[in-house]
């Protein structure tokens, strides 16, 4: 071999070596990053999933998708930033948990222009800033939506100007993923406590659990109602159904004059501002769907303008209405006070929530100070005496001003106070009523009703606009669809840090600190003494 | 040769052979080395001396040949022979900020000694290269450079080897430091195989047992001075100032010794008084019967007469010359020409 | 063997702790740490701050990496090879091995001391104002742990960096400006991938390629946010073990060729 080869194969045999140890490493990174291995040195382990979430998560039926659209930027607002912190801690050990079935977490970018992962193009994924639970036959259920408003006009007084810090906190806030806020240093509200475990879980659950048939809220038709396919801004209820969705519920319509009896997979039905009567064999399937089968009712009701109807009070529903400890009175609500009303939309305001005994509905309006916007409506009361077993309660009260017209087509304006018919006061315009089957702790047999005085509260007009109206559109479908089999898996407490310290402190710390540098200076010196030659 | 007679050899190398890229450093070279003896590595810059040093050091490979040194046979483990042997590096680079008891310690335990056996080879070893306590708390980098040679050294002799292998050791040295080093070598003779290489020759002339005379990554010649004296010069040569022609000088030369050859004759002074330089084959005791026949002879009126006896700088020269004109690759394609 | 290892290690930081330069750069790293500390715990809770405060200083001393560890090794092998004292090194009865592990534990042990100093800032804090400490949340040691775990494991590999580019050059200013950039480099590369949803399954382009066998490089500054909590991440441990390993066989293939 000439000198040349022999030193030539010299180095190829180095880069050989080289390479061959670049490759191990590459392998070995390639298993290390299949490991999931984690030390939680917390205390509790509460970084960890509860023992309780471990033992639920063991009954997957089917593999489960957490997608999350969210995009960490650093623009994102500060309580976003925490929360993705807090979700990603979460995800991670949702991920790594020994469960029965994998689930799986992606982090998904909608705005790149790669295309969706095979395994997720059966889900309709395009909107930045969600997450979403959902399996290939469980369906999918949105946990978390935040809408960023990116231009907000402040002369439009129908979106009122909002941060987005303020908007991300109401999307957390709704989201339920944090409990207990409590008011910080600075006057902002900062959660204490995280249930992401519950919620993910419980939504898992929902998702690839044992599978639960009725999951399908029916929208009645045949009646003038409005419909839940209808993207109308002033009459569609699309919104109401897109909150339904969300949840993991289908949307279907149903004319009950035809169909006889309310279908097996139905959990709920909805009648959205009816305009017509409902005959006796509707009326009686829609009974018998409540009673017995722990039907759920969402029933919105406007007032009444044509006299025709007002032969069959409340559309015809009464009776229903009347079993539940609910009625419902064909009168209008008028308010003599301009500051109920918005100066520029002239939607009715309604801000009085019943203060003791507030129901969960409605808890966080009052928390937040929040208001609901209507048009006209008309009371919702409960009956002093509880028939049926069942709970009433209203919830929505007008102002104190606001007197209820009945006969209100033939009343002249400015209405003077009819003292036999009228109310007046703080008229109940939202109530509902529950009874629990008794039965067995299956509480998802509850019946439950919510009776809303005005159709227009939950259409389109007010749920995409009014954050009041929102959050009670979605704390109803909460409520109405509650899993019942509480899940006893705990919050965790979140740290908050802060520091009040003193200006002469911040000196006396910098100074203390400079011990350290002051140290290292003085054993240089010292050092470079010792080794100085004699 | 006189090496392999002795018993217990403690180097052995046998056709070693090391190629750098294109230069073949070393090509083929064998010797063998007998306890206690101090061998002299001669040659010129590029010969091939520290290469071989390294490679019995067990610092670089051999490319191929045999090599044992201290019973350990390199090719198999190289590093292994590093516990047995003291190693003084070209230039002996020393680490500039430590001062000299603290680079001997690190030494000592790198070498493996520990606690009092450790604290004593320190002592022995500065005592045995003259370092005295004052010199030892010294950095190493504001010591002269006989001192660090004499660190280098002491370094080397911290474990008792039975082989001590020197690259170098006095160059740059003033004579004075050169001495100590090889007074240091004296002490230990008999003890410790010296292996050092050098160009200084006088040096090597004056200390070592036997030297080898590398030149062109071959062996040359080795042997004691007297043997090399012999075999590279075995012819005597005389010198003969007389005040004389060249023709009848050397015809009375002849006389007494018909193959003597005149190699030079060169005016002295003024007076035509002119050096010959003769040359014979026949050895000393010719060249006293020639003297003595001169002499005898009035007209030649001889002045002085001296019989030469050739130093190791003669030798090295000879030896290196024959295989520089070898090697040297014009030469040989001139020759090719001829030939062609 | 291990005895080689032991006296070099020995040696390295008993020269690490008479060099000069070793002093003046931690003293500025600590002086400037310091001061940074001081404000940052003044003004984070302005700002976007998640984390505990505490991870401030493991985010520092990360990011402050590519100025301090090239004092730390840039010496080690670089200026050895000039001098020729590795030679001498290789001619005692050690390996290169443990030459390579000897030096890098020194600078490694070295950098961990300097962690420790900074760690002590905190400390100060918790000693003379216990009730601040508190609400900073300083009293929960797994905050401390992981914080310093997180230390440890990245200090490894940008040592393991340092001593690599330390081996490549015989000039020392060239070895720090190498591991300058290239501790720069692997921190900028962890930066831009920080946060970015993707998720490493199957293999779809190259960038999911780069994420299976990329380790650390791939989003692993992101687990800071598990290591600050106190939630040892084992497979980032183990990332930057391979690259320890990575650059340290490399080290000793550079530091072995120079004995051919």
């Amino acid at each position: 071999m000439d000198f040349r080869n022999s030193s030539r194969n010299k180095r190829i045999e180095h880069w050989i070596i080289v390479i061959l140890i670049s490759s191990l490493c590459m392998g070995l990174n390639f298993f290390v990053s299949k490991l999931t291995w984690q030390i939680d040195l917390s205390k509790e382990t509460k970084y960890s999933l509860s023992r309780e979430s471990l033992a639920l998560l063991n009954k997957l039926e089917e593999p489960v998708e957490i997608i999350v659209t969210i995009k960490e930027k650093n623009n994102l607002p500060k309580i976003t930033h925490k929360f993705l912190q807090d979700l990603k801690l979460l995800l991670g050990a949702l991920e790594n948990a020994p469960t029965s079935k994998q689930i799986r977490i992606t982090y998904l970018d909608v705005d790149s222009p790669r295309n969706l992962p095979d395994y997720l193009s059966a889900f309709q994924l395009n909107e930045p800033n969600l997450i979403v639970v959902a399996s290939p036959k469980g369906g999918q259920k949105t946990l978390f939506r935040y809408k960023v408003e990116s231009a907000s006009n402040p002369y439009d007084s129908s979106t009122p100007f909002r941060s987005n810090d303020n908007a991300a906190r109401q999307a957390l806030w709704e989201s339920n993923f944090y409990a207990d806020w409590k008011e910080s240093y600075n006057g902002v509200m900062e959660p204490t406590k995280f249930r992401g475990e519950e919620n993910l879980v419980r939504s898992i659950l929902e998702i690839a659990g044992q599978k639960n048939k009725r999951n399908t809220a029916y929208f009645t038709t045949g009646h003038g109602e409005k419909s839940p396919f209808d993207l109308d801004e002033e009459n569609g209820l699309s919104a109401l159904s897109g909150i339904l969705q969300d949840r993991n519920i289908k949307v279907s319509t149903i004319d009950l004059s035809v169909s006889k009896s309310v279908p097996e997979d139905a959990i709920m039905l909805v009648i959205g501002g009816p305009r017509g009567t409902f005959q006796d064999q509707e009326v009686a399937s829609i009974q018998s769907f409540l009673n017995n089968r722990g039907g759920k009712l969402i029933l919105s009701i406007d007032p009444v303008e044509e006299l025709s109807v007002l032969d069959r009070p409340a559309f015809g529903l009464r009776s229903i209405l009347k079993e539940w400890g609910i009625r419902c009175h064909d009168m209008l609500i008028y308010d003599s006070s301009p500051e109920n009303y918005d100066f520029f939309t002239g939607s009715y305001i309604l801000r009085t929530f019943l203060q003791k005994n507030n129901h969960k509905i409605v808890e966080q309006h009052i928390r937040l100070g929040l208001s609901i916007q209507s048009d006209r409506c008309r009371p919702v009361e409960t009956l002093e005496t509880n028939v049926n077993n069942s709970t009433m309660c209203e919830i929505l009260f007008s102002s104190q001003n606001a007197l209820g017209l009945s006969g209100w087509t033939q009343r002249k304006s400015p209405p003077e106070k009819n003292e036999l018919l009228d109310l007046e006061g703080n008229i109940p315009i939202i109530s509902v009523s529950e009874k629990g089957s008794g039965k067995n702790n299956q509480t998802s047999q509850d019946t439950k009703v919510i009776v809303l005085g005005s159709s227009s509260i939950l259409s389109n007009k007010y749920l995409t606009k009014s954050s009041g109206n929102q959050l009670l559109a979605k704390n109803i479908v909460y409520w109405i669809n509650e899993i019942p089999e509480m899940l006893d898996i705990p919050p965790r407490e979140l740290n908050t840090f802060s520091i009040s310290m003193q200006e002469e402190e911040f000196q006396a710390l910098l100074y203390s600190i400079a011990i350290i540098p002051g140290f290292i200076a003085l054993s240089g010196i010292f050092v470079g003494w010792l080794r100085k030659e004699l | 040769m006189s090496a392999e007679t002795k018993p217990l050899p403690i180097i052995e190398v046998l056709n070693l052979k090391k190629r750098y890229g294109l230069i073949q450093a070393l090509k083929g070279i064998s010797f063998s080395v007998g306890k206690g003896e101090i061998i002299g590595f001669l040659g010129p810059n590029g010969a091939g001396k520290s290469t071989t040093l390294k490679i019995l050091s067990g610092l670089i490979p051999a490319d191929s040949g045999e090599a044992k040194v201290c019973g350990v046979d390199l090719a198999e483990e190289g590093g292994e022979v590093r516990n047995h042997i003291g190693f003084l590096p070209e230039n002996n680079p020393l680490p500039e900020e430590l001062r000299v008891i603290e680079y001997l310690h690190f030494r000592a335990m790198l070498k493996g000694l520990r606690g009092s056996r450790k604290r004593d080879r320190i002592r022995i070893a500065l005592d045995i290269c003259d370092l005295e306590r004052k010199v030892s708390e010294r950095k190493i980098g504001n010591l002269s450079k006989g001192y660090r040679q004499r660190v280098g050294i002491a370094d080397a002799l911290l474990t008792e080897p039975r082989l001590v292998i020197l690259d170098e050791p006095t160059i740059g040295l003033d004579p004075r430091q050169s001495a100590v080093t090889r007074k240091m070598m004296e002490r230990l003779r008999g003890e410790v195989t010296f292996l050092l290489s050098s160009h200084i020759l006088s040096e090597v002339e004056a200390c070592c047992d036997r030297m080898i005379i590398l030149s062109h990554g071959q062996i040359v010649t080795e042997g004691t001075l007297n043997e090399l004296q012999e075999e590279f010069i075995n012819r005597t040569i005389f010198e003969v100032i007389a005040l004389t022609d060249r023709m009848s000088l050397q015809k009375s030369v002849r006389e007494i010794d018909q193959t003597c050859e005149l190699l030079q004759d060169e005016p002295v002074d003024v007076s035509g008084k002119k050096r010959f330089i003769f040359s014979t084959e026949k050895g000393e005791v010719v060249a006293e019967a020639i003297l003595r026949y001169l002499v005898k002879i009035p007209d030649l009126r001889v002045f002085e007469f001296q019989i030469e006896r050739p130093d190791l700088e003669t030798i090295f020269l000879r030896a290196t010359k024959k295989n520089w004109e070898e090697n040297d690759l014009l030469g040989k394609r001139s020759r090719r020409f001829k030939i062609e | 063997m291990t005895q080689g290892y032991w006296v070099i290690l020995r040696t390295e930081i008993f020269s690490l702790f008479i060099s000069p330069a070793t002093y003046v750069s931690t003293f500025y790293f600590l002086a400037l740490l310091g001061v940074g500390f001081r404000f940052f715990i003044e003004s984070f809770p302005a700002t976007n701050w998640i984390l505990p405060p505490l991870s401030s200083l493991a985010l520092g001393l990360l990011f402050g990496a590519p100025a301090l560890i090239p004092f730390l090794t840039m010496r080690t092998i670089a200026e050895e090879r000039r001098l020729g004292t590795l030679e001498t090194l290789m001619t005692a009865p050690v390996d290169a091995v443990s030459i390579i592990a000897g030096k890098w534990s020194a600078s490694y042990f070295f950098y961990l001391l300097i962690c420790c100093g900074a760690y002590s800032y905190p400390l100060l804090v918790c000693i003379i104002f216990p009730s601040q400490a508190e609400s900073l949340g300083f009293l929960k040691p797994e905050h401390w742990i992981g914080g310093f775990v997180f230390l440890m494991s990245f200090g490894a590999s940008f040592c393991a960096i340092g001593i690599f580019s330390s081996s490549i050059t015989r000039n020392q200013m060239v070895a720090g400006m190498l591991s300058f950039s290239l501790i720069t480099l692997y921190l900028a590369i962890m930066a831009f991938s920080y946060g970015e949803p993707t998720k490493i399954d199957e293999f779809r382009s190259y960038d999911d390629l780069f994420a299976m066998v990329g380790g650390s490089l791939h989003r692993g500054l992101d687990k800071i946010q598990f290591f600050a909590l106190g939630v040892l991440h084992i497979p980032t441990i183990l990332h930057q073990l391979i690259v320890v390993f990575f650059f340290l066989s490399l080290a000793k293939l550079q530091v072995e060729k120079i004995r051919h």
